[in-house]
């Protein structure tokens, strides 16, 4: 009985540490936008550890201080301090890692040697182009083929309703919207598959609606494009 | 004077962060899907420009109204009346705190590309 009760206890405290690896793991990036990602991700868990840490003590020593003296303590300082000077110590420094990411991983139009791919959401499936191929515009149905260690723009749209295009080791989500052309730029660090959903509820077929990714080599990039169907030009 | 103006005043200063955050969203959203990032105006591009214009108007409206509240100090000796206007000078300066962090960014990152 207390074997069992330890075992649920153990499976619960874990059970989060679950998401830290797999196929769709933000935390275990393959690229350099993801990377940047997650990177971000623990600044912004440890400055939130250190807020409720130094709030915590604050609490903590208020406590203790107010048992050792009933005097209460200046309000307008734990006001101050607690409500205004905390935060924004921890905070500030995080907005400006925060944006300075966020403007490192735009897609901007001066990069060079930056593939071009087109998606196309549509209820419930995924069609990718790849316009710049050897030969002519080729085609896949849920099957993204990326050049790995190359930057890759993917210009995302919609034929129905809104869809979310994300592939969680290779970098942010972004939004496909009907009539409305968004880019994303992503890179695969190496060769390898990985896997991609749809990450906005699009209507019943929602949660089957996922593509596989596989990042190829230079050479057998071109190679494996060669033998997609053709796509009018 | 009655403790209504003030009590009025304490709300004020958030309406007008508010009103900078949604204008500031509007602006960035629907400047961007009208291609203000192409039109430059003295080295500055357009949607750059009315973000710009929207944060600093707020800012000023705040200054005016925490002006306005600190200056409220010598019309009335009542208690409840003082304790308001604390309490909105307190609020105005967190909505001006606010206001400024929420457009801070706005000369530095890409707005739209």
């Amino acid at each position: 009985m207390r074997r069992g009760r330890a075992g649920c206890i153990a499976a619960v405290v874990t059970m989060p540490l679950a998401g830290c690896s797999g196929p769709l793991s933000t935390l275990d990036p393959a690229g350099p936008s993801a990377a940047a990602i997650a990177e971000l991700w623990w600044a912004m868990l440890a400055g939130s550890i250190a807020l409720f840490g130094l709030v915590m003590t604050l609490l903590l020593w208020t406590f203790l201080r107010a048992n050792a003296h009933p005097s209460s303590p200046r309000p307008k300082l734990w006001l101050a301090g607690g409500g205004l000077v905390l935060p924004a110590l921890v905070l500030t420094p995080l907005l400006a890692y925060g944006l300075l990411t966020g403007e490192r991983l735009l897609a901007h139009p001066r990069a060079a040697e930056v593939t071009r791919i087109e998606v196309e959401a549509r209820q419930w499936q995924w069609n990718f182009r790849y316009p710049a191929a050897a030969g002519g515009p080729r085609m896949s149905v849920n099957e993204l083929h990326l050049p790995a260690g190359r930057p890759v723009d993917l210009h995302v749209g919609s034929a129905d309703v809104i869809h979310g295009f994300w592939i969680p080791r290779l970098g942010g989500k972004i939004d496909a919207i009907p009539g409305h052309i968004n880019v994303i730029r992503l890179s695969a660090d190496r060769p390898g598959v990985y896997r991609g959903v749809c990450a906005e509820f699009c209507g019943g077929g929602h949660t089957a609606m996922d593509f596989r990714v596989e990042a190829h080599s230079d050479d057998s990039y071109e190679d494996r494009l060669r033998e997609l169907p053709r796509d009018r030009p | 004077m009655k403790p209504r103006l003030p009590l009025l005043l304490i709300p004020a200063g958030f309406v007008i962060w508010a009103s900078a955050f949604t204008l500031l969203y509007a602006v960035l959203s629907l400047g961007c899907v009208a291609g203000w990032q192409s039109e430059v105006i003295a080295g500055m591009t357009l949607v750059r420009l009315v973000l710009l214009a929207v944060w600093l108007v707020h800012l000023a409206a705040l200054i005016v109204l925490l002006i306005y509240c600190v200056q409220l100090r010598h019309r009335s000796a009542d208690r409840t009346f003082g304790f308001l206007r604390r309490a909105a000078i307190g609020s105005t300066v967190a909505a001006l705190a606010a206001t400024v962090w929420t457009g801070v960014a706005i000369p530095a990152v890409t707005p739209c590309l």
